[in-house]
């Protein structure tokens, strides 16, 4: 697992701009080498940094109430958002407003520079990928039929998925290591296994942009880990990725940057060492955290929350 | 095309390059994706061979629809009457049995079909649209409008088209009530619950109005000509009334049938379906607007058909499973073979004719019994 000790991250403009991480799989990257793969860093950023999401001084909320103001970031190619904050403050309504299911009141959200505004919802379905959290359909679809919904925004109106398609759809399952899910009823499946297979469908989508909602909520601690390595595998290769999670320590295992909402419309924003601290996390969530530290199985330092009974 | 075919196979080099790095979910991965077309062939085999059984048992019911009734007349003989008369082959057949078959049995078993195939595929395209399995053709109202119609225009005393018009035309007018209603309320709420409920609303007021127009007729000839149009029947179908009803059913039929692959995403919420691209009102409109099509053309010529709608694709998606793409044609198939079969039963079981709704209902209340059982087995499995 990747530890945070690879990235490094500079402030402009009040947005922030992270660069690449170095690679986990190769402890050598820690001591500055450029090189991974066989491709510098900076032709890695040509191939994965060319896809932007940014909120410019987003305001949103419901019929004029502002339930979040002033929300600025900016994640690239590589990297995860991670966004915390308690029940209700309004991460959902940020969530639907970067995905354009709201008008945001003031401020607006660039894709790739792009307006969102000006953007159709084909075209932004092409840019951006939705995982919703885990529900249940009540027509039992194979896992099949749901990731093959992925590709609609690549196809014409009276268009079915072709054989290429099926093709790249059974890829993507094994890609993930999930193909044995493929003819299986997707309303029977475990939660783990229906958040898979909702990956595949974003990854079918084929927009380097994902949105997660709470990707490892309903899930026991194995899958948690599970998904999360698939988020940060998907991140590595060139996606950029927002998600929210009730759990910080998320935050520290693959996030890159990290957005607290505190309840009055309060926002800290910024690398996740900076955001995910005792004094934030307890003024957010109303409960004592302390901080800890361990070390991952490569020697790196790892932290991780403990909140305290009062 | 090309643009995005070239990107999706570099992200598919990426995702190659790096496959490396979800080892512990790598080793649960089979041989079975080792062969990237296999799913493809797998699936459009399954599907082409389950399409042709369905033609061929739609062809032999449709003869053997036309032989059984009165006078019984074997397959063979009805498939060389039908080719003497329409193609010219050689043939002996009497002049009786040729009537019977060609202009007393086929209009019949034609307009059995149209009608089975147009309430199965307007009924699987309903529940698809609102992700509800328990929806028929006439949640939106639908036949309430048109029964309000036709008795409207029986009361007044129009003539077969007249009321065939009336029927189709107030079919329409409640359904689009609906609709308007349903999007006046609020384009942010839940549309689909809004719909169903509107629908509800609707449609208890024209089957009021309905009830109030039975009060005011004339109990000894009026009356019963509503009552006995409201059950539903297929006896007197003309070649007329096929001819404009066709023109109705094929401007229904054809978007269904194209659009149905996106009506798989519906299922997932509109929220989800947005965000993988599609126009979801848009979407819906056309869906609603082609299937109330049929349905009021439907009730037009057969009067209110209740089940079919709703038995049909529970029976298709039991068989074949849920995917639309396959529900939609299979629906028409299998809701034409069921509608020759009901209406077979209709003028043979009894010496007069027994209405079509009273005989849908008779055999499909069960039979939805049976499928329940048989699926809600199926889940307990699977679980």
């Amino acid at each position: 697992m990747t530890s945070m000790a690879g990235a490094t991250e500079t402030i402009t403009n009040g947005a922030l701009n992270t660069t690449l991480k170095n690679s986990a799989h190769d402890p050598s990257h820690r001591s500055g080498d450029k090189r991974r793969g066989g491709l510098t860093d900076e032709q890695i950023r040509k191939l994965k940094g060319t896809h932007t999401l940014e909120a410019h001084d987003l305001s949103c909320g419901y019929s004029g109430k502002a339930v979040l103001e002033h929300v600025s970031f900016k994640i690239q190619s590589g990297d995860i958002i991670c966004i915390l904050g308690p029940n209700g403050v309004g991460k959902t309504t940020l969530f639907k407003t970067l995905l354009g299911f709201q008008k945001p009141l003031s401020g607006y959200v660039t894709l790739d520079g792009v307006n969102r505004s000006e953007l159709s919802r084909r075209e932004l379905a092409q840019k951006v990928a939705y995982v919703p959290q885990l529900h249940t359909t009540p027509f039992s679809f194979s896992a099949l039929d749901v990731v093959l919904t992925g590709c609609i925004s690549h196809l014409g109106i009276f268009e079915t998925p072709s054989k290429e398609d099926y093709a790249r759809a059974d890829m993507i399952f094994d890609e993930l290591g999930i193909t044995d899910l493929e003819d299986r009823i997707f309303t029977q499946l475990s939660g783990g296994e229906q958040q898979m297979v909702l990956i595949a469908r974003s990854l079918m989508q084929d927009s380097n942009i994902l949105v997660m909602d709470e990707p490892t909520a309903a899930l026991d601690f194995g899958n948690q880990i599970r998904v999360l390595s698939c988020i940060e595998g998907m991140a590595q290769r060139g996606h950029a990725i927002v998600m929210t999670s009730h759990n910080p320590d998320q935050a520290f295992l693959c996030c890159s940057q990290a957005l607290l909402v505190l309840a009055n419309k309060k926002i800290i924003a910024g690398a996740v060492d900076d955001v995910v601290t005792e004094k934030n996390l307890t003024q957010a969530y109303g409960v004592p955290v302390r901080i800890a530290e361990t070390k991952d199985t490569q020697g790196n330092s790892l932290k991780t929350c403990v909140p305290l009974l009062h | 095309m090309t643009s995005s075919n070239n990107t999706k196979q570099a992200d598919q080099s990426l995702v190659k390059d790096s496959g490396d790095s979800l080892p512990d979910q790598k080793a649960s991965s089979n041989g079975s994706g080792s062969s990237y077309d296999s799913s493809y062939k797998r699936h459009n085999w399954k599907n082409f061979i389950n399409c042709i059984i369905c033609i061929v048992i739609v062809c032999a019911l449709f003869v053997l629809g036309l032989g059984i009734g009165r006078v019984s007349i074997s397959a063979q003989d009805v498939v060389g009457i039908l080719a003497t008369h329409f193609f010219g082959a050689p043939g002996n057949w009497t002049a009786a049995a040729t009537t019977i078959v060609c202009d007393i049995r086929l209009p019949r078993v034609i307009a059995a079909v149209l009608v089975g195939s147009a309430l199965a595929i307007s009924g699987a395209s309903y529940q698809g649209l609102f992700k509800n399995p328990m929806v028929s053709p006439d949640i939106l109202g639908a036949s309430a409008g048109a029964s309000f119609g036709a008795a409207l225009a029986i009361l007044w005393s129009f003539n077969n088209h007249g009321v065939e018009l009336m029927a189709f035309g107030m079919g329409f007018v409640a359904v689009m009530l609906t609709y308007t209603s349903a999007r006046s309320i609020g384009r942010n709420a839940n549309q689909v619950l809004l719909l169903v409920l509107c629908g509800l609303i609707v449609g208890t007021l024209f089957q009021a109005f309905v009830s109030a127009i039975k009060y005011t007729a004339d109990p000894d000839s009026k009356l019963p000509e509503i009552t006995y149009w409201l059950m539903g029947s297929i006896a007197n179908v003309t070649w007329d009334s096929l001819r404009v009803f066709i023109i109705p059913y094929i401007i229904g039929v054809v978007p269904l049938l194209l659009l149905r692959w996106r009506l798989n995403s519906l299922s997932f919420g509109d929220m989800e379906a947005k965000s993988l691209g599609i126009n979801v009102d848009l979407l819906r409109g056309i869906y609603i607007l082609a299937a109330t099509l049929l349905t009021s053309a439907v009730v037009s010529i057969a009067g209110v058909v209740g089940w079919v709608g709703l038995i049909i694709p529970h029976l298709v998606r039991f068989i074949f499973g849920p995917d639309n793409r396959i529900v939609l044609p299979m629906s028409l198939f299998v809701g034409a073979g069921f509608m020759i079969i009901v209406d077979t039963a209709c003028r043979t079981l009894m010496a007069s004719e027994i209405p079509l709704g009273i005989l849908t209902a008779i055999i499909g209340a069960p039979f939805f019994f049976f499928i329940l059982i048989k699926t809600s087995k199926g889940i307990e499995k699977g679980d």
